[in-house]
C-alpha cells in the first residue's frame, strides 16, 4: 500500500462572522497517497477552497482551526500543531499552492524573475550560496579582491554568520548590488530554468517582464513554475484553469500531468469541473457542504456513485448526443449559519429517512477503497 | 534597459509638453538654487546665516541699488533681499524636515495600525481622530506656543499636525493591499511577516504618499510662515519669510509696500511651485492617466 503524504482527519473549522458562527468545515476526511492526483469537487461554496487553505494553515483571520481534527503529513507531523516558524518552513517548500486567479495572485510591481528568485532565496538559500561560491572559483579573476571579499561573505552566510563586510558594503548604493552579483546571477538563473520547465517561451524575456506584460495563460505558467520551485511532496491546485480559455485549460493540464510525472509530486486539484476531474485524477472526493461525502478511485466513481449527492452531480452533466432530460439536484446549498440537522444533504435527498435527520452519518469504507458517508448506502 | 529610456523619454515628453508642469519645475528648480547658492548671492557676516545682518536706519528705505528690495524693521532695520534668499533656504529645510519626519512616523503607525488590526488599530486611529479634530494650524498653534519660539520648535509643531495625514492614508492602503492575493500568495510561499511588509505591502501601498509629499511641501511652508506672522514660529528678525511680513505689516500702511510684497510673492512662488510639481509627479507615475493625453 502506498503512504499517505496528506492524511486529513476530522477537520473542522470555524468562522466567527457578524451574523454567528459559520461551521464551514464540517469534520473533513481527505486523504492524498504520494505522487497520486486527487480531485476534490463540489458545488461553489461548498468548502473546497477552505481545505486547501486549511492544509497551508493560511486561513482568513476570523477562521478558527478547531481542536480535535488532525492534517498529518507524510505520516508523522500534524500541521495543526506546528508554530508559525515551522510552518512557514514548509509552506512553498514541501506544500504549495496555485491560486485560482493567476492575475491577482502575482506581485504588481516586481518582475517575474524576481518573484520566482524570491521562493529561492526563502527555501534554498544554502543551495545558491554553494552554487554562488562555486562559480566563484570557477571564474576567471577568481584571486581578484572583489571576489575574495564575495567568498569570505558567502562562506561566513553558509555558517549561518552575518558578515560584517557584507554589511558595511551593503550600505553603499553601488557596491550593494556588486558584491551581491554572484548570487544574483545564480537567482536569475534558477528562475530561467523554472521558466523554461513550465514551457514558457522565451524565459529570458518574460522573466524581466512584469505580470501585466503577460496574458492570463503565461501567468498561471508562472504561478505553476513558483509552486514547484521547491520541488514540493504535495501541490494544492486551487481552480488553476477557471479564470483561462478551454484551449489553454487543456495546456495547462497536460503541463501539470507533466510536471507530476517529472516530480513526482502529489497533486491535490480543486475544481468543479467534472469532466477535468475524469480526465485527470486518480481518485476523486467529493465535497458537500464542509463534509467529504465519498472518496473513491475516479473510475468507481464515475462508473457506480454511492452516495446520492454524487448520483444527482452526474445527472446533472449534459452529454452532447444525449437527448435524456437534464436533473438537478432540487434545493439549494445549505445555509452555514444554522446548516441541516444529522445529514448535511437530506434535506435534498431522496433517500433520506428519519436516521438521516437525526444522526451525522460516519465516512466509512463501504466498498474496497470506496468511502462514502451516507446511512442509506448499505 | 531600452524599455526604461524609452519611459523616461516618454515622460520627459509629458512634461515638455505641459507648460505648467515646466512652470513647476522651473520655479522649484530656482529655489533650490537660491537656497544652494544663498551665501555667495547674499554673504552672511554674523556666525549664524539665518540672522539678518542688521544696520543703523529710522525707517523702512525703498528698493534701491543697495538693497534691491529695499528694508525692512523694526527689529532693527535690514536687507529684505537677504531675508528673502536665505528664506529660500529655510523654507527647504522646513518643509523637507516636516514631511520626512512626518512620513517616518506616519508611514510607520499607520503601517502598525494596517498589519495588526484589531486593538491597537483602534487605540491608534483614535489617537490620530484626537489629532485631526483640532484644525490643522490652530494645533500647530498650540504646540508652537506651548514650546516656545524658535524653528525648531516650529518644526516640531508642525510634524505633530502632520504625521496623522499620513498615518490614515497608508493605514488605508495596508488594509486594501493586505487584502490582495498576492500577498496571501507571499505568505503561501512561505515568506516572514517582515518580508511580507516591506518587500509585498509597502511598495504597493506607499504610491499616494508620494503625491501628497510633494503637494505638501507647499502647505508646510504655508503653514510655517502663518505661525511666524502670527509671531509662534521664527523670532523677528530671521530669515524666514513669514517673519519678514509680520514685520513689515506694520509699514504696510505706510506705503512701505515692498516689506511685504516680495516675501509674499517668494511664498507664492513657493507654494505654487510644489503644487504643480506635483501634477506633473501624477501626470508621470498615474499609469491611469498618462497614457490618455497622448
Amino acid at each position: 500500500m502506498t503512504e499517505n503524504v496528506v492524511e486529513i482527519r476530522d477537520l473542522r473549522v470555524n468562522f466567527s462572522t457578524y451574523e454567528g458562527i459559520m461551521k464551514v468545515l464540517d469534520g473533513v476526511n481527505l486523504s492524498i497517497k504520494k505522487g497520486e492526483m486527487l480531485g476534490l469537487v463540489g458545488e461553489t461554496g461548498c468548502g473546497k477552497t477552505m481545505t486547501g487553505r486549511a492544509i497551508m494553515r493560511i486561513l482568513p483571520s476570523n477562521a478558527q482551526i478547531m481542536s480535535g481534527g488532525k492534517i498529518l503529513f507524510e505520516g508523522s507531523t500534524n500541521l495543526l500543531n506546528l508554530s508559525e516558524e515551522e510552518m512557514r518552513k514548509i509552506r512553498g517548500k514541501k506544500i504549495s499552492l496555485i491560486f485560482q486567479e493567476p492575475r491577482r495572485a502575482l506581485h504588481p510591481t516586481l518582475n517575474v524573475g524576481d518573484q520566482i528568485a524570491e521562493i529561492f532565496s526563502l527555501h534554498m538559500k544554502e543551495d545558491v550560496l554553494k552554487t554562488a561560491l562555486q562559480n566563484l572559483a570557477e571564474s576567471e579573476n577568481s584571486t581578484s579582491l572583489l571576489s575574495n571579499i564575495m567568498r569570505k561573505n558567502y562562506t561566513e552566510e553558509l555558517e549561518g554568520k552575518e558578515p560584517l563586510l557584507k554589511r558595511l558594503l551593503g550600505k553603499i548604493p553601488l557596491l550593494r548590488t556588486k558584491i551581491n552579483e554572484p548570487a544574483e546571477k545564480v537567482l536569475d538563473e534558477k528562475s530561467i530554468d523554472m521558466l523554461e520547465k513550465v514551457q514558457i517561451p522565451d524565459p529570458k524575456r518574460v522573466s524581466d517582464q512584469y505580470p501585466h506584460e503577460l496574458s492570463g495563460g503565461m501567468m498561471q505558467r508562472v504561478l505553476i513554475s513558483m509552486a514547484l520551485a521547491c520541488n514540493p511532496a504535495l501541490l494544492i491546485a486551487d481552480e488553476p484553469t477557471t479564470a483561462v480559455d478551454v484551449t489553454t485549460q487543456v495546456k495547462l493540464l497536460d503541463l501539470i500531468m507533466d510536471l507530476k510525472k517529472t516530480y513526482g509530486a502529489s497533486i491535490l486539484l480543486i475544481t468543479h469541473n467534472l469532466a477535468v476531474v475524469a480526465e485527470t485524477c486518480d481518485r476523486v472526493s467529493v465535497m458537500y457542504a464542509g463534509t467529504i461525502v465519498e472518496q473513491a478511485d475516479t473510475y468507481s466513481v464515475f462508473k457506480e456513485p454511492l452516495h446520492p449527492y454524487t448520483q444527482g452531480l452526474l445527472a446533472a452533466i449534459p452529454i452532447i448526443g444525449q437527448t435524456r432530460e437534464l436533473k438537478s439536484i432540487p434545493g439549494s446549498v445549505p445555509n452555514f449559519l444554522n446548516p441541516p440537522s444529522g445529514c448535511r444533504f437530506h434535506p435534498r435527498c431522496g433517500y433520506a429517512n428519519e436516521k438521516c435527520i437525526e444522526e451525522k452519518p460516519l465516512f466509512r469504507e463501504v466498498r474496497d477503497e470506496h468511502y462514502v458517508a451516507c446511512h442509506v448506502v448499505e | 534597459m531600452e524599455p526604461r529610456i524609452k519611459e523616461l523619454k516618454f515622460n520627459l515628453y509629458r512634461i515638455r509638453n505641459n507648460p505648467l508642469s515646466l512652470l513647476g519645475i522651473g520655479l522649484i528648480l530656482l529655489n533650490i538654487l537660491l537656497a544652494i547658492f544663498s551665501p555667495f548671492i547674499a554673504e552672511p557676516n554674523t556666525p549664524d546665516p539665518y540672522k539678518i545682518p542688521k544696520f543703523f536706519s529710522t525707517e523702512p528705505l525703498p528698493p534701491n541699488s543697495e538693497h534691491p528690495f529695499g528694508t525692512s524693521g523694526p527689529s532693527g532695520y535690514y536687507d529684505i533681499f537677504y531675508g528673502v534668499v536665505w528664506g529660500a533656504r529655510m523654507s527647504l529645510r522646513i518643509s523637507f524636515t516636516v514631511i520626512f519626519a512626518a512620513i517616518i512616523i506616519g508611514v510607520f503607525v499607520g503601517t502598525a495600525a494596517g498589519m495588526f488590526g484589531g486593538m491597537i488599530d483602534e487605540v491608534i486611529m483614535r489617537i490620530t481622530d484626537v489629532f485631526m479634530a483640532l484644525p490643522g494650524l490652530v494645533l500647530a498653534m498650540a504646540v508652537a506656543s506651548v514650546l516656545g519660539r524658535n524653528i525648531t520648535n516650529l518644526m516640531l509643531a508642525l510634524i505633530i499636525t502632520w504625521w496623522p495625514g499620513f498615518a490614515r492614508v497608508i493605514r488605508g492602503e495596508v488594509l486594501k493591499t493586505k487584502q490582495e492575493t498576492y500577498v496571501e500568495a507571499a505568505r503561501a510561499v512561505g515568506a516572514g511577516p517582515l518580508t511580507i511588509v516591506f518587500r509585498h505591502i509597502l511598495p504597493n501601498a506607499i504610491f499616494p504618499i508620494i503625491i501628497m509629499s510633494s503637494m505638501n511641501l507647499g502647505s508646510i511652508v504655508m503653514a510655517a510662515s502663518t505661525l511666524s506672522f502670527l509671531g509662534l514660529g521664527a523670532e523677528p528678525g530671521t530669515a524666514e519669510w513669514g517673519a519678514i511680513i509680520s514685520e513689515g505689516r506694520n509699514w504696510m500702511l505706510q506705503g512701505a509696500w515692498w516689506t511685504t510684497f516680495f516675501p509674499g510673492v517668494a511664498i507664492f512662488t513657493y507654494v505654487l511651485g510644489w503644487n504643480l510639481l506635483g501634477d506633473a509627479f501624477r501626470d508621470i507615475l498615474d499609469p491611469k492617466l498618462r497614457r490618455s493625453m497622448m
